[in-house]
């Protein structure tokens, strides 16, 4: 159950749902709707917690470079989904990144703009309504700019890459069965609805960055979508995008779509239609609230049913191992971890956050992550940290280490810490034999060999399944 | 928490191994894997950045060509630093020009290594005029169009590239697949056992010394039937072949990146381990300056195509003239027909592809060949005259027995064949 809603298992995460029990630690969790404060003071020289307008942001990082803001943008989210309480919220705060997806590697059109998405339009709204959700993301710059809507032209050239990617990939969606209730004309009709929104990209501007409403940019004429659902009427066209997009965030298809990536991201790569269904439900009755939804599909009949289907994603299974092993996050780019960390596990499996060029993101099924190199790339992965390989990301052993009366019972114990509960007999002295121990030796081994059995047990397939 | 939950998982649900993967947000469609054969093995190069095909395939003859690249232009064959000919004869009779580009355009001069030992016996073919039509990429960017030319198709809703779509439809047997070299392509990606890196050396296990035998301990960990087990296995098998293998520079390979690159292609294929496509980059081909100037062998545009063709004919050397083998040169687009005065050109439209192997029919390919350079095309670009996918889609076809090309380059609606491959 841990591993399902948390980026891992740890002891201390175990005892305490052990002591206040599955239930009461699902609600503790999904009261926990904001960032974890205790979190704050791991980072160390992050100029991306500067505040300020995303001016400011942008004038930091062009002095700091662009991989400075990329190895910010990433080492934050490794070390909150590693270090923070609020397990449940920064696991929302990862599905809604890849749900309003932004590429930021190479691409000069999204210069600098990549931490303050995630840290002031994403993460405020992770768990509180999606409508709001909504809204920020399409008032950021980042998004503007990575889908091109500051280069639309309400009555000369509009473009429909945001007003596309609105109705597909954010809010209506396309169902599993691959029909869909908007058609071409409604595409259209969102990029007129969302034409005059534009970015100042001049430097010089003091109002560089700032995202404003522009008549003249703004497409004039009437505007209906999905058959007159909704009409732009008598709304002056600066309001325009708000009620179309209060429009949409409360349409009975964005209510399925969403529920569907939650369902997808904790349930199964093809969810139950029944589950789907009955959340999207919540989610209308409830004004577009995130917290509701959730409470509902942690507590259906198909989420108790349906245990072990998600495999774990590189992110995900790279910050488990961290906490598996009391492994620290690099709390900084400048950490020795972050070159391993950053290029040569989550970028080589092709994880790395902001990388994902299209906006549909990361996808969150078996078939893309079950690969050669991903399994290898864990593989690798378990024995360099499990056997302390990498430079200041050393195993804290002492914590590591369960009480037990023989090498068996150890490898047993851990395997229950490290969230994989119960092995086969064959996997236990399989394991002992790898490590070179027998299952009857005495537990006081070495650290050495308390760190290859790690190993082993971070590499069994279940430790990659949640 | 009960692990016999967790083995339902393992035990049940599988892979979906067919069709297309139709979730909202999924864009991969997997190709259902066709029937094993044993075509050729597809090598890409990726001449990234938009090589400057009036430099590369030069119309050295057109007075058109000496007043728009007076400070570049490659000199007619003869002079010094001039163009390697492109006819019928210096091909002993085993070319062909089915449009009649015969003598039109020549090979740069620093592509000897290669044109010496494939041109003669008509295992070099060339395209001229040709890339990325309009209608699929307006633009110029290199962001854009290298997307296209990865993705086989202007629609972003298609995930993954032509190159792994087409090695699932050719199921190749053996154990690897697919190599990709390349950092930045997504030709070779989404496909059944497609390994990336930058250097196959490293596709082994790292900081397992000392462990006994972890392969045989990893092994007995995924024994069971389900996915992730059997993916496992697969995995260990593949490391543990490649990590076998010996990937020092082969003798006679330059000690370049492309060197190490298609001596460790060489490296595999020789080791049988099931390689039957790689793609790499060569260099960065973006001249917006330094295309050298006239009658010049050395500068930038020269190193790299000596570079490159230097390790190409290692490869061919060391593959019996690339036997099974065919080789490609792609790139996003060409670039103006206007130079600038610090030699350089900016980003244009067409450009000039190759292909060479014992499998292919030397010569100069392609829909037409503009008569004059002067005002071709649009915006002062040598115009798109043959679709990539064209060129592409023959050799899937022909030389790694390909057929269901729709899915391939979903967007292509064909066109004839040029001839290029048998």
């Amino acid at each position: 159950m841990i591993s399902r809603l948390t980026f891992g298992a740890t002891p201390e995460l175990q005892a305490a749902v052990e002591a206040q029990g599955v239930a009461a630690w699902i609600e503790d969790q999904l009261s926990k709707t904001g960032p974890d404060p205790s979190v704050d003071g791991r980072f160390e020289d992050f100029v991306g917690f500067g505040g300020g307008t995303h001016r400011d942001m942008w004038i930091r990082y062009s002095e700091q470079g662009h991989r400075h803001e990329q190895a910010e943008t990433t080492l934050s989210q490794v070390l909150r989904a590693r270090h923070s309480d609020h397990q449940l919220y920064e696991m929302m705060c990862q599905l809604w990144n890849d749900h309003f997806s932004v590429y930021w590697i190479g691409s000069d059109r999204m210069e600098h703009l990549s931490f303050s998405f995630q840290e002031w339009v994403i993460r405020p709204h992770a768990m509180t309504n999606f409508r709001d959700l909504l809204k920020a993301t399409a008032a950021s710059p980042a998004m503007l700019a990575y889908l091109d809507n500051d280069r639309s032209e309400g009555n000369k050239s509009i473009n429909e890459n945001y007003g596309r990617e609105l109705l597909e990939l954010h809010t209506l969606g396309i169902k599993p069965d691959d029909t869909q209730v908007y058609n071409e004309a409604d595409v259209l009709a969102a990029s007129q609805v969302m034409s005059g929104w534009w970015l100042d990209r001049n430097f010089g501007n003091e109002d560089f960055l700032r995202v404003h409403f522009r008549d003249d940019l703004a497409y004039e004429g009437p505007i209906s979508l999905l058959n007159g659902a909704w009409t732009r009427g008598n709304i002056a066209p600066a309001d325009g995008a708000d009620s179309m997009l209060d429009f949409l965030a409360m349409h009975p298809s964005t209510a399925e779509h969403v529920a569907y990536k939650i369902c997808r991201r904790f349930v199964a790569d093809q969810p139950p239609a029944s589950l789907v269904q009955s959340a999207a439900q919540v989610y209308l009755a409830n004004d577009t609230a995130i917290v509701p939804v959730l409470r509902h599909v942690f507590t259906s009949a198909e989420f108790a049913a349906s245990e072990g289907q998600k495999f774990r994603r590189p992110f995900e299974v790279l910050v488990a191992m961290f906490r598996a092993l009391h492994i620290d996050a690099p709390p900084s780019p400048f950490h020795p971890a972050k070159g391993w960390v950053m290029h040569d596990f989550l970028f080589a499996s092709g994880n790395q956050p902001g990388t994902w060029e299209t906006p549909d993101g990361f996808p969150d099924n078996t078939v893309f992550w079950l690969t050669t190199l991903g399994l290898l790339n864990r593989w690798n992965a378990a024995a360099r940290l499990a056997r302390n390989r990498q430079r200041g990301s050393t195993p804290d052993y002492g914590r590591l280490r369960p009480a037990a009366a023989d090498v068996g019972e150890l490898i047993e114990k851990l395997a229950v810490q490290f969230g994989i509960g119960a092995l086969t007999g064959e996997d236990v002295r399989n394991i002992a034999q790898g490590a070179g121990v027998a299952i009857g030796d005495s537990a006081e081994v070495d650290d050495a060999t308390l760190g290859d059995i790690a190993t082993y047990l971070l590499i069994h397939p279940l430790f990659s399944i949640r | 928490m009960s692990s016999l939950s967790r083995r339902r998982f393992l035990a049940g649900s599988g892979l979906a191994t067919a069709g297309a993967i139709s979730l909202a947000g999924a864009r991969f469609a997997f190709a259902a894997p066709g029937t094993p054969n044993t075509g050729d093995v597809l090598v890409v190069l990726n001449l990234g950045g938009g090589v400057d095909s009036l430099i590369m395939t030069p119309p050295y003859d057109y007075p058109s060509y000496h007043q728009m690249r007076p400070l570049t232009k490659v000199l007619p064959p003869g002079e010094n630093g001039g163009a390697l000919p492109l006819t019928s004869a210096t091909a002993n009779g085993n070319a062909l020009f089915p449009t009649g580009i015969e003598g039109v355009v020549g090979l740069h001069p620093a592509m000897a290594p290669v044109y010496e030992t494939l041109w003669p016996t008509g295992n070099l073919a060339i395209v001229p005029s040709i890339g990325i039509p309009r209608s699929e990429d307006p633009t110029r960017s290199h962001f854009s169009a290298r997307r296209v030319l990865e993705r086989g198709t202007a629609d972003n809703t298609v995930g993954g590239g032509w190159m792994g779509r087409a090695l699932n439809l050719a199921n190749p047997p053996g154990l690897v697949g697919g190599f990709n070299f390349s950092k930045q392509s997504l030709a070779l990606s989404s496909g059944d056992r497609i390994i990336s890196g930058q250097n196959a050396a490293d596709f082994g296990f790292e900081d397992f010394d000392g462990l006994v035998s972890p392969a045989a301990t990893i092994g007995s960990l995924f024994s069971g039937a389900d996915s992730v087990s059997t993916e496992g296995r697969l995995a260990l098998d593949v490391t543990t072949s490649l990590s076998q293998l010996d990937f020092s520079l082969r003798p006679g390979y330059p000690d370049t990146e492309m060197g190490r690159s298609l001596s460790q292609i060489a490296t595999m294929l020789k080791a049988d381990v099931g390689l039957h496509a790689a793609i790499m980059e060569t260099g960065n081909w973006d001249h917006h300056d330094a295309l050298g100037e006239t009658g010049d062998t050395e500068g930038p545009f020269w190193s790299l195509a000596s570079d490159m063709a230097q390790a190409m004919r290692a490869f061919a050397d060391d593959t019996n003239q690339l036997e099974e083998i065919t080789l490609v040169t792609v790139c996003e687009f060409g670039r103006t027909i206007e130079e600038k005065s610090n030699t350089g050109s900016d980003h244009g439209r067409a450009t000039a592809f190759m292909a060479m192997g014992q499998g292919i029919q030397g010569g100069v390919f392609g829909n037409d060949f503009p008569d004059t350079i002067e005002h071709a095309g649009w915006g002062g670009d040598l115009e798109v005259l043959t679709d990539f996918r064209t060129m592409l889609s023959e050799i899937l076809r022909k030389r790694m027995g390909v057929s269901n090309l729709d899915v391939v380059f979903p967007t292509y609606d064909g066109a004839p064949e040029l001839g290029l491959a048998r």
